[in-house]
């Protein structure tokens, strides 16, 4: 603070007398807290709320391994994975570990087929102590997703003897952990000293790395690159010389992949406009103060349109993507360009417009 | 016509006269204490800067951690050296700062911290500064300059070193590097977006809004117009108002004003400091004085300003000179020579330098673009035809990555690696890149040409033709 007082009244002097232009000033602690408590806490919420759900079904499956509560379990896992992209974009430094514990990709199947075969118990502390690849949604989707089997064939796993038994612990117990973590997680938004009032704390860029607005376009850039790269790109076959490569999709067994780009575009849009209603204030609306263009049309105007046109072109494609990659490479590759083109727009023009980029890395400028 | 035919002898006689007189002006003895305060103070900076990149981690982050390095051309041989010889050369650093500091073996500690220094700047360009190369320019200065003759402990040990007064080209070479920065960071300056436009600075301050007292200033345009041309003018006229005695003093509360406000409003981290320190060397010793009675150090005054210049060393210095002459009718005007040509080399590339980069690094072009890029790569394989974009992120660090993503050399660096990767493979490719590069809040647009195989493209000081205007 002193430092801050010092430089005021060392360049006051110089500036004292001159006039005032006519723009009220942005509230960004406004914008930033609006953020907070309409949009990050709420997706934290339900994000924990639905893992309690899936916690109970798993529960209920694990009592009574039937097609019927398999089949719960599977739609309780798609609404809880739904609801934790939403949130999956504020993966900022201080939660970045439980992130990984909810959601680490892809999931080490010899692992977890390695504990299931072994005799360690499988209760809530094992499934607390485990690493992330062994854990969290990639995890029990493995567990109760195989595309290639019928339901009734999937059920008989978790019947079939000791094997099954444990089977049933493992996944009640991944369940009940994920419930825990995306519930400690969620508190710690929620709480009044807790990461939200952080966030919104460090609301100026420069004075210190983590500025809110450069750490927010950061987690939006990283989340475009991860989908363009990895949950289009490398199915699409940019890690395979150009050879489509569907194992490579995230959520493949499920077959949700193209569901859950779309909540983490859903999340996305939120963040960017500042919750759900037309006129609450957000990232587009800094913009806009910042009179930021983009050949001559506003800029929060061409990213929200970007936005609309990556959703509907990931809409075109024809689930499941494991399987579109091969059929229709066409309509991938146009929703790699949608997204492609909005990472642009996000990562050249907005960080530009916001001068961001000045506090993205730890080094020093000049 | 007539005065055209001045008889060539008295040409040649006023030559030399002026000749001797320049020659007469450098030599002349001058107080040795602004060169000793540089010494110390420079000492003690590099010491601190030192301990702050090890501090924090930034020694295993840009030089251990990274796959792959960007070097400068023609120095693709400088390596990192595995991480324990990467602390080494730091930890050697450190001691080359105190040995300069303490003034003890103050050449061969000077020399090696220039060696050192400047190796870890040639490791990688993602991490140029200006002032990173400012430090290597004033060490190697340093080599040449009797700093060690007072408040040293090589003095301590051989009298004879000891001397009150120095050749007044010694501190005269200080004062013009110091100027060389600030004015070439001035010329700089002058261009349309900085003085017609308030940019980039314009887009800088607003973030700055919330700022105590000052904060809704930075919301006002006309408050980047005034720091635009105010900047501009305290860059080309500091070097002269400091150097001049009726106006040292308020330039130097000018400088010391310009440097914390820029400190408080950027992350610039050591700059200012060192900046703030070099000007020092345009103190007298009545300036030091002075400065000392007014903080209220009157005991320390009565040793650090007793001693009085003795302007009868000016001989005995001059009789056992060496290195110095070397130093003065060989090594430094070249060395000045090349200081004045680097900022001016982009003059020999078309384009605008701040687009197009060629020429832009070791030219005092210090906070003058705000630019982000986004880069993709567009491999070929040869034998198939088939195509995949490749992204950097997965290789590069967040600030290679970022770096690269407007810097044309670096792009095509990256390319011609990844192509040679392909190549150990067993794959042939070509390298294509699709660069969207906005400067200074203009719309992106793409910055090279993105039909160019740059797998193929020469990397030399030539200009890069696929360079889009």
């Amino acid at each position: 603070m002193w430092k801050r007082l010092l430089c005021s009244l060392l360049i006051l002097g110089s500036l004292a007398g001159c006039g005032r232009g006519a723009q009220a000033p942005f509230d960004r602690e406004a914008m930033l807290n609006g953020l907070v408590q309409r949009v990050i806490v709420p997706v934290h919420d339900a994000a924990a709320a639905e893992a309690a759900t899936l916690a109970a079904a798993a529960h209920a499956f694990a009592g009574a391994p039937t097609p019927a509560n398999l089949a719960a379990l599977q739609e309780q896992w798609r609404r809880t994975a739904l609801a934790w992209k939403e949130a999956e974009l504020y993966a900022f430094r201080d939660v970045m570990i439980l992130h990984s514990q909810i959601d680490k990709w892809p999931t080490n199947e010899r692992f977890i087929e390695g504990f299931i075969a072994g005799t360690e118990r499988l209760d809530a502390a094992f499934a607390a102590d485990v690493g992330s690849t062994s854990k969290g949604l990639p995890a029990v989707e493995y567990l109760i997703f195989d595309p290639k089997r019928p339901p009734d064939a999937l059920v008989a796993d978790f019947t079939a003897g000791a094997a099954g038994e444990r089977r049933r612990q493992y996944v009640a117990a991944l369940a009940q952990d994920l419930a825990a973590k995306t519930a400690e997680l969620a508190a710690m938004w929620a709480g009044p000293d807790g990461q939200g009032a952080a966030f919104i704390a460090a609301a100026t860029p420069g004075e210190d790395l983590n500025g809110s607005i450069s750490m927010l376009t950061n987690e939006m850039i990283v989340l475009l690159e991860d989908i363009a790269q990895h949950k289009l790109g490398d199915p699409m076959g940019h890690l395979s010389f150009g050879v489509p490569a569907p194992t490579f999709v995230e959520a493949g067994r499920s077959g949700a992949s193209l569901a859950l780009i779309r909540a983490d575009l859903q999340g996305l849009t939120r963040a960017f406009h500042g919750g759900d209603a037309p006129d609450d204030v957000g990232l587009d609306d800094y913009l806009t103060y910042l009179d930021a263009e983009y050949e001559g049309q506003p800029l929060a105007a061409v990213i929200s349109a970007q936005i609309d046109a990556a959703l509907a072109a990931v809409d075109a494609v024809d689930p499941p993507l494991r399987v579109a990659v091969e059929t229709d490479p066409d309509a991938v590759q146009a929703a790699y360009d949608a997204i492609e083109q909005l990472l642009v727009l996000v990562k050249v023009d907005m960080a530009n417009h916001l001068g961001v980029t000045v506090t993205f890395s730890d080094n020093d400028g000049d | 016509m007539a005065t055209l035919r001045i008889p060539v002898r008295s040409d040649k006689a006023e030559v030399a006269g002026r000749t001797d007189a320049l020659r007469t002006w450098l030599a002349r003895p001058a107080d040795i204490l602004p060169l000793v305060v540089l010494r110390v103070a420079f000492g003690a900076l590099m010491l601190w800067s030192t301990a702050r990149f090890v501090a924090r981690d930034w020694v295993h982050e840009f030089y251990i951690a990274p796959q792959f390095h960007f070097t400068y051309l023609g120095f693709g041989w400088v390596k990192p050296l595995p991480p324990a010889g990467m602390y080494l050369v730091f930890g050697l650093l450190a001691g080359c700062a105190v040995a300069v500091l303490l003034g003890w073996r103050y050449r061969l500690g000077v020399t090696l911290f220039f060696l050192l220094f400047t190796y870890v700047e040639l490791l990688d360009k993602s991490y140029y500064l200006n002032h990173y190369y400012f430090i290597s320019l004033l060490s190697f200065l340093l080599i040449w300059l009797p700093a060690n003759g007072a408040w040293s402990l090589d003095a301590r040990r051989q009298p004879a070193l000891v001397r009150s007064t120095v050749p007044a080209w010694t501190v005269r070479a200080l004062q013009v590097q110091i100027g060389l920065v600030y004015v070439f960071a001035g010329l700089a300056k002058l261009t349309p977006d900085w003085l017609i436009h308030a940019l980039p600075l314009r887009i800088w301050l607003p973030a700055h809004s919330d700022f105590p007292l000052l904060g809704p200033l930075f919301d006002q345009v006309w408050t980047a117009y005034a720091f635009s041309w105010a900047g501009a003018l305290y860059d080309l006229m500091i070097p002269f108002l400091l150097l001049w005695r009726p106006t040292r003093r308020p330039a130097f509360a000018a400088v010391v004003a310009f440097h914390v406000t820029t400190r408080l409003l950027f992350p610039i981290g050591m700059f200012p400091w060192i900046m703030i320190t070099a000007t020092l060397v345009f103190f007298t010793r009545e300036d030091f004085a002075q400065a000392l009675r007014w903080l209220g150090v009157h005991h320390f005054c009565t040793w650090t300003v007793a001693p009085v210049p003795q302007p009868d060393q000016g001989p005995v210095a001059r009789s056992k000179r060496g290195w110095m002459t070397w130093a003065v009718v060989g090594v430094l005007p070249l060395f000045f020579v090349y200081q004045l040509v680097m900022p001016l080399r982009h003059w020999a590339y078309p384009g605008d330098v701040h687009w197009t980069e060629e020429g832009y690094r070791f030219a005092w072009k210090v906070m003058l673009v705000e630019k982000t890029g986004h880069v993709r790569f567009l491999v070929t394989e040869t034998a198939t035809g088939r195509k995949w974009p490749v992204t950097a992120r997965t290789e590069l660090t967040p600030q290679q990555e970022k770096q690269m993503a407007f810097q044309p050399d670096m792009i095509l660096q990256y390319a011609r690696h990844l192509a040679a990767q392909y190549a150990a493979a067993g794959h042939a490719v070509e390298v294509r890149a699709e660069a969207y590069v906005s400067l200074n809040g203009r719309t992106g647009r793409l910055l090279l040409d993105p039909t160019v195989n740059l797998a193929a493209a020469h990397n030399d000081l030539g200009h890069k033709r696929w360079i889009l205007p």
